[in-house]
């Protein structure tokens, strides 16, 4: 028994941490969510401070299902872009991971050009790319569309040629500030922040994979697509499934990008739909947060239990 | 108990944490990183030199300063000796307590600050915020083009006359759009331009028992009108522009009329730029609203005393002339919309061309509870549960100018969101 | 190879241009970031001056006059650097008797671990800031914002330090300690060289994720322990035109990870494999 004394007593500091840290603000976030809790009010002075008379069992919990905005559309949403962003860096992960791990003239220097957004801030990345790059007029998806409605318009005026450009309508600049599109502008900047990420892990991996076993099978006629499939995919299966169980950890809760580019016009998700009841109603703000965590544990067990548990055999 | 736990953690990993001074030698500020503010920090330099007061600025964007601030006044945490707030909340958060009544001396000249501005920073009659500078809304528009195209825009002209001006002058093909309004949602931002929009229509956000009124035929109108005008003639991606986004716009030459906050005027480096006063739609009420970047004392606050002061300086008539007379600066960037003797400086007369028509336009407004509109407030309504309302309203609207919902679909669900968030709160 | 055909080197180029492309077309936002950062606000919005234009430092200096970059910067290097070694002297000894004693919760503490890492930070915002403010009265200290890095931090440090431990075999510490080589030389002589490449880089990576983060290191402090993610808070969307501003306060605020990142690339791709080879 005395054997156990030692790994248990140096684990304890990190469970320890880790336990109050889980349950010492969830605990009090599931006191409010039960309890009538606003910042200010008129009517109900009463409400604004924390206190057990302002019980209210789960009301807290039917208003913000039934009654408040939105609540359906964060929790889908959250879906639709985490699992977006998945499908999106592991496939574009997996190919630039196979590009540069080939030997090329300059290798180092693409490897760092691509992994460089990886280091970004967040909220810096969403800035950057929402105003300067993707601003229908003033950034360069406007002033490319501005150019190329210049090219055309030219062109109009060439004899032949001008018959069939002057068909060509007025191309209108794609917007994604604040609009139903706004969801695609988070998946393209977290995207572009997280394929260095998966092209990090699957490099790693791809260049532990067993040359002999590749050589042996050229030698014995194997196409390049059935080396892929029969060698290459079973060895990157882990990898793959890091990267999926790394970014949902991540993206479940993204706040910084969502807020700057949709201000929770036709995208927000459910650490947003938090930050608008914060502004005066902590009970509603507090009974999402529970469904939040609720929502992050049902993706917590699918992945954690079906993926990262064999993971770590 | 306090530093003695504050100092063994710090020794614990090794961190020398600065010890808060006591006392009034030290004031903490928080600002909205607007223009004028960040010049404060500057002028206030001389401030620190004459009182030996040193200040802490937290500068902030609008919408985390407006969170942060909330919740640090709201539960008396006590991190900030003096904050930045606007006319939303400075009658509500006086009524609850969390700010002090403001009091001056006879030099400070309360009476000087102009009416509405004192009307709308007050709670019953006692001022719980000094507004630092303030605006309202006019049109500002390209005389060069409307001359071109042949048509006016007059003080207080209908919005049909409007609204074919911005027709006239609409040329997307030469990169110029008719009109450039705000579209972004944030109570804020789209939700204060509809609404002075609706304030002309005759619309009103509540009746008297506070019940909202947005299925009412005026918003429906004017809601139908600001959809029209803007998508047909308004930039694309307009439901993403606020006035940072527009001012680039305009600047840029890419804007034939623009409907916003005075404050803009001093931005502009376009030629040929004209004001007129906002719409209306043939009622007395026009189409301007009310603003006020103000400065209060969180409830409270050990250096409520010397934060008072530093208001007081900050707010009066030197510190405008402060500002005038700064090398860094000069007339053109005194903060304005404040006080009545601002605008009878001969200096700032000469340095600004918006001053009168800005003047006019705060003067015609009028914060105060009417019969018509039972709250206070004009592009707003001084209610805790606004911002909320607010900000679902503006979502909704956002979403019926993209294309994404009919206007009467989008009004019906930013009444339904109202409705519920009034009923949460115990109005009934 | 011992014969490389026509077609084949032709292919070899085709990658290798491809690689180029795309590399370039990742990097690119981060290059145009820094090129704007040296046109003024005016210029920044011009297609015109789209890449012809008058380079400034006005931007520079404007954020270092009237923002105070340095406190923001020394600020991010004091909490990023201190919240890593404490996540580290936390995580080693854990992940350690994990790997090396397993028990048969080892592995349920393990996903437990991970799991904290997805609470939401928003559902427990408002609990946070008031029992720092007003029970604790820790809010805006350094030490609030390295324990809170820390334990955001803890779950992946534990995670990828589990998986390399886990990689060295057994067997050599079994020989060690036949060999009657004590704890601490067990530590010293046999583990720490082995464990170095994976420590480096989970210190490597902890860092980076710290200096990042942008939700608690906003909403915890207010001046005293601010880091360069509230800078950016405060100039995202300042009133007037700001796209030059903005980009040379966003460049100097990822300047410094981006060119550790750099130099570390090496270190990164050999070390981040969170178990993932076998």
């Amino acid at each position: 028994m005395a054997k156990r004394t030692l790994p248990r007593l140096l684990q304890t500091p990190a469970v320890v941490l880790l336990l109050l840290w889980m349950l010492v603000p969830l605990s009090m976030t599931l006191f409010f969510s039960f309890i009538r809790y606003v910042l200010n009010s008129f009517n109900r002075p009463e409400w604004t401070s924390p206190s057990l008379s302002n019980w209210r069992g789960f009301g807290n919990y039917e208003y913000v299902l039934f009654n408040a905005k939105d609540f359906w559309f964060a929790v889908q949403n959250s879906l639709f872009i985490v699992v977006s962003i998945l499908l999106l860096t592991v496939v574009l992960g997996l190919a630039l991971a196979m590009l540069v791990n080939r030997s090329f003239p300059g290798r180092g220097i693409v490897r760092v050009l691509l992994i460089s957004p990886f280091f970004v801030m967040p909220a810096v990345n969403a800035v950057l790319w929402i105003n300067m790059i993707l601003d229908p007029v003033l950034g360069l998806n406007g002033i490319a569309v501005a150019g190329i409605n210049e090219i055309v318009n030219g062109l109009k005026d060439f004899p032949v040629l001008g018959a069939f450009f002057s068909l060509w309508p007025e191309i209108v600049p794609m917007s994604f500030r604040a609009t139903q599109t706004s969801a695609y502008a988070v998946i393209i900047m977290v995207t572009w922040q997280w394929t260095p990420f998966a092209v990090l892990i699957f490099m790693t991996s791809l260049q532990s994979e067993d040359e002999s076993q590749k050589e042996a099978a050229i030698l014995d006629g194997a196409t390049a697509w059935s080396r892929f499939r029969n060698l290459t995919v079973p060895h990157l299966a882990r990898p793959i499934a890091i990267v999926v169980m790394i970014q949902s950890i991540f993206h479940l809760s993204l706040y910084a990008e969502i807020e700057i580019v949709s201000r929770g016009n036709g995208n927000k998700n459910l650490p947003y739909l938090i930050g608008e009841f914060t502004s005066n109603n902590i009970g509603a703000a507090s009974a999402t947060g529970i469904f939040a965590v609720i929502l992050a544990n049902i993706v917590a067990i699918f992945l954690l239990r079906m993926v990262g548990k064999n993971m770590m055999d | 108990m306090k530093s003695v736990f504050k100092t063994a953690l710090a020794l614990a990993v090794g961190v020398a944490t600065a010890t808060t001074a006591s006392a009034a030698d030290e004031l903490t500020i928080a600002i909205v990183n607007n223009g004028h503010m960040i010049n404060m920090q500057k002028v206030a330099e001389a401030y620190t030199a004459d009182t030996g007061v040193k200040l802490n600025w937290v500068s902030l964007e609008e919408g985390v300063l407006r969170e942060q601030v909330t919740s640090d006044t709201a539960t008396g945490g006590g991190q900030y000796d003096i904050i930045n707030i606007g006319m939303q909340e400075a009658p509500i958060w006086g009524a609850a307590g969390w700010i002090e009544p403001l009091t001056f001396g006879d030099d400070y000249d309360v009476e000087d600050i102009l009416p509405a501005m004192r009307a709308g920073l007050s709670h019953e009659g006692t001022l719980y915020a000094a507004p630092f500078y303030g605006e309202s809304s006019m049109v500002m528009y390209r005389k060069d083009l409307t001359d071109a195209a042949g048509v006016t825009i007059a003080d207080n002209d209908t919005w049909e006359n409007v609204k074919a001006a911005a027709a006239a002058i609409h040329k997307p093909e030469d990169g110029v759009y008719g009109a450039c309004l705000r579209g972004k949602p944030g109570w804020g931002d789209n939700g204060a331009f509809i609404t002075t929009v609706a304030n002309s229509f005759g619309a009103a956000w509540f009746d008297k028992d506070m019940r909202p009124q947005l299925d009412s035929p005026e918003w429906n109108a004017a809601v139908n009108f600001y959809v029209d005008l803007l998508s047909s003639y308004g930039p694309p991606g307009s439901e993403g522009n606020s006035f940072n986004e527009i001012l680039a716009l305009y600047n840029e030459g890419k804007c034939g009329l623009w409907i916003d906050a005075t404050i803009a005027a001093s931005f502009l480096e376009v030629d040929g730029v004209a004001y007129a006063q906002s719409p209306n739609a043939g009622n007395p009420v026009g189409a301007n609203w009310l603003w006020a970047w103000a400065m209060a004392v969180p409830a409270g606050s050990p250096n409520a005393e010397a934060s008072m002061k530093f208001i007081e300086w900050a707010t009066s008539k030197e510190y405008v002339q402060a500002v005038g007379n700064h090398p860094d600066f000069g007339w053109g960037s005194v903060p304005t919309g404040q006080r009545a003797s601002t605008y009878a400086i001969p200096e700032f007369q000469a340095a600004a061309a918006f001053a009168e028509a800005e003047m006019a336009a705060i003067n015609s407004a009028a914060p105060e509870a009417t019969e018509l509109k039972p709250y206070q407030g004009v592009q707003f309504v001084a209610i805790p549960e606004f911002p909320e309302i607010g900000g679902a309203f503006g979502q909704e609207m956002a979403a019926a100018l993209s294309g994404a919902k009919s206007v009467e679909e989008a009004l019906a669900a930013a009444q339904k969101a109202a409705d519920s968030i009034m009923k949460e709160a115990g109005y009934y | 190879m011992a014969t490389v055909s026509q077609t084949s080197r032709f292919g070899n180029m085709f990658w290798t241009i491809l690689a180029w492309v795309i590399a370039l077309l990742f990097f690119f936002p981060i290059f145009w970031m820094i090129f704007t950062s040296f046109k003024t606000d005016a210029d920044a919005v011009k297609p015109e001056f789209l890449f012809s234009f008058t380079p400034t430092l006005e931007n520079y200096v404007n954020m270092t006059e009237n923002y105070d970059y340095w406190r923001f910067a020394i600020n991010s290097v004091i909490t990023s650097t201190f919240a890593t070694l404490l996540a580290l002297v936390v995580g080693i000894p854990a992940a350690y008797a994990m790997a090396f004693d397993p028990s048969r919760h080892t592995k349920d503490i393990l996903v437990w671990m991970l799991s904290t890492k997805m609470l939401p930070a928003a559902a427990v915002l408002y609990p946070m800031t008031f029992l720092t403010k007003n029970f604790l009265d820790i809010f805006d200290t350094h030490f609030l914002v390295i324990v809170v890095l820390c334990l955001i931090n803890l779950p992946i440090v534990i995670w990828m330090l589990f998986t390399y431990f886990k990689e060295i075999p057994k067997e050599i510490i079994e020989a060690g300690k036949m060999d009657g080589v004590t704890t601490w030389g067990e530590i010293k002589d046999i583990l720490i060289p082995l464990a170095w490449g994976g420590v480096a880089s989970t210190a490597l990576l902890t860092f980076i994720f710290c200096w990042n983060e942008a939700y608690w290191t906003v909403r915890l402090t207010t001046t005293e322990a601010a880091t360069l993610s509230k800078l950016i808070e405060g100039n995202r969307a300042p009133e007037g035109l700001f796209f030059g501003r903005l980009s040379a306060v966003s460049t100097a605020a990822v300047g410094p990870i981006v060119v550790l990142g750099w130099f570390c690339q090496k270190q990164l791709v050999r070390g981040l494999t969170f178990g993932a080879v076998k």
